[in-house]
């Protein structure tokens, strides 16, 4: 029963968080639901050995991550087209439906689509960035120092302007 | 559109509800159910290594017995039994350790630790994909030889039953030379296999992981 109890919680607490990051990996929406699924199911079979050497949310985001880029050797695997030019647009869930969400829903998806392009280890250093996590969480991680992160960081972000700045002219 | 400007926008993304149970109308059913499937798969996983084991237990006395009747087949027949005595029971204990060794790294591996840190679970990924391990290597090598040292007795028995060659040496080096011609073909038809099922994979971790450690100054 504790069990169940602190996954509940686990679950209620970071499953946006956990789609966010698979936004960033998968274009598709049905796939991007299985990847989901796989992560939630990964939780739960890691939950036993969890001890609390770690803080939660990184323990989360570790198993997210690598969950995601299990999923890309997998397609590898299969020897399906991995979606790079991320031509189709990303369906994503919002709160609300007017007009400003629409218009929001648009800059997400350019944002996602460029995001797409980059390689896996950029999509999970620029992912954890957009969501708040900290250079020395993301460091945790990832396994790597505090200054990689930085570099790459710095590296990914000028990618993408450089990305806008095309789009824009 | 500006990274940071937009950070904020990105969090009206929202989590789907479970597949499982889409028409599940609130959070807390749809973990319900989660856990509900979550738990019965544990069970089938159970239920699977429960079945298992006997057919382990088999598996691990029928090798235990083969090993033991191979070698006392070799103590019984071989005329320079004592010259050679170290060599093989040296030969068994490496391939009695690099057994256990392999067991080991196979079992770790198996589990695949989606928590560990993204760098770690990378070189797992490439221990589990490469082609061969060195303990893996050796292991082979050993227990060829040892297939090689037992296949002399009969190579020995018919060069002196239909040739009247009596020399030890001539089996055991036409043996290790059947078993050396045995070893190349299947080194070769398993690095094959690996080029069509692993290679393109284990390329991709690598990369991963040279882009992981890339940016470091």
């Amino acid at each position: 029963m504790e069990k169940e109890s602190t996954y509940k919680e686990i679950i209620k607490l970071n499953r946006d968080r956990i789609y966010r990051i698979c936004c960033g990996y998968v274009h598709n929406a049905d796939e991007r639901n299985d990847v989901f699924q796989e992560i939630l199911i990964n939780i739960w079979k890691s939950l036993d050995n969890f001890r609390g050497q770690a803080a939660v949310s990184t323990w989360i985001y570790r198993i997210t991550v690598n969950t995601c880029l299990s999923y890309l050797r997998t397609e590898q695997r299969r020897n399906r087209h991995i979606d790079r030019d991320a031509s189709e647009t990303i369906d994503l869930l919002t709160e609300d439906n007017n007009e400003e969400s629409e218009e929001q829903k648009h800059l997400l998806d350019r944002l996602y689509r460029r995001i797409i392009t980059l390689s896996p280890i950029d999509r999970a250093v620029i992912s954890l960035y957009l969501e708040d996590v900290s250079t020395k969480e993301s460091a945790e991680i990832l396994g790597i120092s505090e200054a990689n992160v930085r570099v790459k960081l710095h590296r990914i972000r000028k990618a993408l302007k450089e990305m806008e700045d095309d789009y824009e002219n | 559109m500006k990274i940071d400007d937009i950070k904020k926008q990105r969090f009206a993304i929202k989590a789907p509800h479970a597949k499982m149970e889409t028409t599940m109308n609130n959070t807390e059913d749809s973990i319900d159910s989660l856990i509900e499937k979550l738990k019965s798969e544990d069970t089938k996983l159970m239920h699977s290594l429960k079945r298992a084991l006997p057919l382990w237990g088999i598996a691990a006395g029928c090798s235990l017995f083969v090993t033991i009747v191979s070698f006392i087949s070799i103590m019984g027949t071989s005329a320079d039994f004592y010259a050679g005595i170290y060599l093989r029971v040296l030969l068994m204990l490496i391939f009695i350790g690099l057994t256990v060794a392999m067991y080991l790294q196979i079992k770790k591996l198996g589990t695949i630790d989606y928590t560990e840190p993204v760098i770690l679970f990378l070189r797992n990924a490439v221990k589990r994909y490469r082609f061969i391990s060195l303990p893996y290597f050796l292991f082979s090598i050993v227990a060829s030889s040892i297939l090689a040292l037992a296949a002399s007795v009969y190579f020995n028995d018919v060069l002196m039953r239909y040739f009247d060659v009596s020399d030890t040496s001539v089996g055991i080096i036409i043996s290790f030379a059947f078993v050396a011609l045995v070893y190349v073909f299947g080194y070769y038809a398993t690095k094959s296999e690996w080029k069509k099922s692993k290679a393109a994979i284990f390329e991709e971790i690598k990369k991963m992981q040279k882009e992981l450690l890339h940016d470091s100054e």
